[in-house]
């Protein structure tokens, strides 16, 4: 074929994958004379849509004509998902290269625009193929070694005061489930992390078929077809529970009214949680101002996180044994969502800009916790820095983060890389991730 | 920007007010109970020194309907992690039996919440704390007392693992159903509890117990005969057959498999646990090396995929012959 297709810079078939945010699409044309192109996508009635545009800014249409020089030289575009139309399947979407003339097919290249959606609205497929992933990631691989385990030993006791009760806790914990997210895509490509909008009603999350129901003694049940039957609890020193998740008993009827019946996560939000999704962002506003400021967001780690995780009781309900259940990363995806919406809607992208995030520069290495190392946007992260000595904790588990073809961060990312998520600041494909209701514009 | 953050940014001031209106609404006094206790569903956290300072009032007055204590309290969750006093006190009430129930129970989750919050004075009072909900495993509150254990056994208690011990030991002493003070011992199994487990699971009090002693038998090289036996027994439950797969799997993964394919290949067998067998085989590998070829197993699970009339068997059929391609 003499037209190479390359999107995010590579060849590489891990590399088909888009968000809403700009991925450079680099066309060659080994051939001896010039041609003039059209760029377009073929997609199917449930299969994801993309864009294009021949300049960095400016709006981006279904469809751009240019000219391929000869003999290879490249051209790069660019592409991006159409928000409002992520890929439902793997590689659902293609972008299709015609010459502009005759019509005549150039070539073609599958790729997935793929985004993390509400989990109460994935399809069957989708949710069995999340499922699947996260079981086969905590099982033993080829070389012997459980990847899940890596991220339950990132998030224990040790690691509490690194990771929580801080400015840093919402950049940590993007880092976090980003590298989960990535470690599933090794496993499955068409993956990702969704999202449990814990201010609403979830009939299609807690399920037999997706989070489990809970027994009359606490424990999950889930149908026999569900992955998670073969969910294997590795927290250290656990026995081979089954996840516990007993739905809270403090519940509050439509008149306000608290009574002792465990509420029903199908028929309304978790129970503990005070702020809905606005009043989390009208957090971001204090009283008797007009800006949003991080600092007054953050209260968010309070209601609606802490609060989310305590609407159950089991393991999901302490910090140090949380992410044993599964519910934990799409809580946490939420919350990062949550955030992602606030800077989108303040416009808070920006480092060394105190309202977008208050720590500005490098911490003080002799100290840890609030305002210590590893709270400020230059100083990398534990444990993908590999530092195990006070005031870090003292094991550094799972090694490097997970890299991602040309996408953020890097190896050993600082806060600071966390906050630009779509390059909106920044340009580049920021970190490879979307929201599938949060837009991006620039 | 675009129309659509427009309409958002105009969702959120509507919002702001409303909740502004409700928060007013719930501090009003001369408003009937039920009107307060209705508008807190829409007001959030309570913030800025006024409203933080009516709600910790409120929590304060002794007098207070204690409905709307408990709402007042909710409201100040995120106020918990920045207030050292406020936080000692929420633990004392939390602590106080002739509190009421609907304020302590609010207290509870409140500061359970806060934990995910490790600012050094939650450090500093999480003794304070566990030393309370120790005391909560005898309260008068069963919502409390279950609760409180269940806390205290995530955080590996030894004070609640001896009390949770010495209940299945003697149900005269259990502070929990056994199913469930197993499930909560296993957050941190020792070797001295096994026995105990063995013995309930030769001797159960009821099936539930039964399972939670089989599930966590995993970790005895002692039982690994009984699993064998529970899964291979065609009387036995479904689910304790499958619970038994599980277990075996992370002592003997190919006999687990051997036993597995034998059961899955019966007719007899109910369809469900075949199901779920095959869905596991599928998705627990085999040691780390790869999959063993067997025409033969393989063969017979293309049948059942072609033959059965159960949507869950024909499912995993085709999933565990996907796997093995």
């Amino acid at each position: 074929m003499s037209l190479t297709i390359a999107i995010n810079d590579s060849t590489d078939e891990l590399a088909n994958y888009v968000t809403w945010a700009p991925s450079p699409l680099r066309l060659a044309l080994a051939e001896n004379a010039a041609r003039q192109v059209r760029v377009r996508s073929r997609t199917t009635a449930s299969g994801g849509r993309i864009q294009f545009r021949t300049l960095d800014a400016g709006p981006f249409s279904d469809e751009v004509e240019l000219t391929l020089p000869a003999n290879a030289a490249p051209v790069t575009l660019t592409v991006a998902g159409e928000f409002e139309h992520p890929s439902s399947a793997d590689k659902d979407v293609e972008v299709s290269v015609v010459d502009a003339q005759s019509g005549q097919e150039l070539g073609r290249k599958a790729l997935m625009v793929r985004i993390r959606k509400n989990a109460n609205e994935l399809s069957a497929d989708e949710r069995d193929r999340f499922l699947s992933a996260l079981v086969r990631l905590n099982t033993v691989a080829s070389n012997g070694l459980v990847s899940f385990v890596d991220i339950l030993s990132m998030h224990d006791e040790v690691s509490d005061p690194e990771i929580h009760g801080r400015s840093s806790f919402l950049p940590w914990h993007r880092a976090f489930i980003l590298d989960l997210e990535r470690r599933l895509q090794r496993v499955d490509p068409s993956v990702t992390l969704p999202y449990w909008r814990f201010d609403q009603a979830a009939p299609n999350v807690f399920t037999r078929d997706f989070m489990g129901v809970p027994l009359n003694d606490g424990i999950l049940d889930f149908s026999s077809t569900n992955p998670l039957i073969n969910w294997i609890n590795r927290l250290p020193g656990s026995g081979n529970q089954r996840i516990r998740r007993v739905n809270g008993a403090r519940v509050r009827n439509a008149l306000g009214q608290w009574q002792l019946v465990p509420f029903d996560p199908t028929q309304g939000r978790a129970i503990a949680v005070s702020n809905g999704q606005n009043d989390t962002i009208n957090l971001g506003m204090p009283p008797g101002s007009n800006k949003h400021r991080f600092l007054n967001f953050a209260d968010m780690e309070g209601d609606p996180h802490g609060s989310a995780h305590v609407s159950f009781v089991g393991q999901i309900s302490a910090p140090a044994t949380a992410p044993a259940d599964p519910l934990f990363f799409m809580l946490h995806c939420n919350v990062d969502r949550l955030w992602a919406r606030w800077q989108w809607l303040a416009d808070r992208w920006t480092t060394g800009q105190e309202d977008s995030y208050p720590l500005v520069g490098q911490g003080d290495p002799q100290f840890g916790g609030p305002g210590g190392i590893g709270d400020f946007t230059l100083d990398t992260m534990w444990p993908w820095n590999g530092v195990d000595t006070a005031p870090r904790p003292n094991t550094a588990p799972g090694g490097p983060f997970v890299s991602l073809y040309n996408a953020g961060p890097t190896s050993q990312p600082t806060v600071g890389e966390m906050l630009d998520y779509q390059g909106q600041v920044s340009g580049g494909i920021g970190l490879g991730f979307g929201y599938s209701d949060i837009p991006f514009e620039h | 920007m675009s129309t659509y953050r427009d309409q958002v940014l105009a969702q959120l001031e509507t919002v702001r007010r409303n909740r502004d209106q409700a928060v007013t609404r719930f501090f009003d006094e001369s408003l009937p109970l039920g009107e307060r206790l209705q508008a807190a569903l829409s007001a959030g956290t309570f913030v800025g020194d006024a409203e933080l300072a009516k709600a910790t009032a409120i929590v304060r007055d002794v007098k207070e309907n204690a409905l709307v204590r408990a709402t007042a309290l909710n409201g100040l969750s995120n106020r918990l992690t920045k207030d050292e006093a406020l936080l000692t006190e929420i633990i004392h009430l939390l602590g106080d039996g002739s509190a009421p129930a609907d304020v302590r129970r609010v207290a509870l989750t409140t500061l359970q919440a806060s934990q995910f919050g490790s600012q050094p004075m939650m450090v500093k009072q999480r003794p304070n704390y566990k030393n309370v909900l120790r005391g909560l495993l005898d309260d008068a509150d069963q919502e409390l007392r279950q609760n409180a254990a269940e806390f205290l056994a995530l955080d590996r208690d030894e004070f609640v693992q001896r009390r949770l011990l010495s209940g299945l030991k003697d149900p005269n002493q259990a502070i929990v159903a056994p199913e469930v003070a197993i499930q909560y011992l296993a957050h941190d199994l020792h070797a001295d509890m096994l026995p105990v487990l063995r013995d309930i699971a030769r001797h159960p009090p009821n099936e539930a117990a039964k399972k939670e002693a089989l599930r966590n038998l995993t970790l005895d090289p002692e039982s690994k005969d009984l699993l064998v036996e529970r899964l291979t027994d065609p009387n036995e439950a479904p689910e304790i057959r499958h619970v038994c797969a599980v277990a075996l799997y992370q002592m003997d993964p190919a006999l687990m498999r051997t036993l597995a394919k034998d059961i899955v290949a019966n007719d007899d067998t109910d369809d469900e646990l075949r199901a779920a067998l095959l869905n596991t085989m599928s998705h627990l590998p085999l040691g780390t090396s790869a999959p063993e070829a067997d025409d033969a197993f393989g063969a017979r699970v293309a049948e059942l995929e072609a033959n059965t009339t159960s949507a869950p068997l024909k499912r995993m059929a085709e999933e565990y012959r996907k796997r093995s391609q």
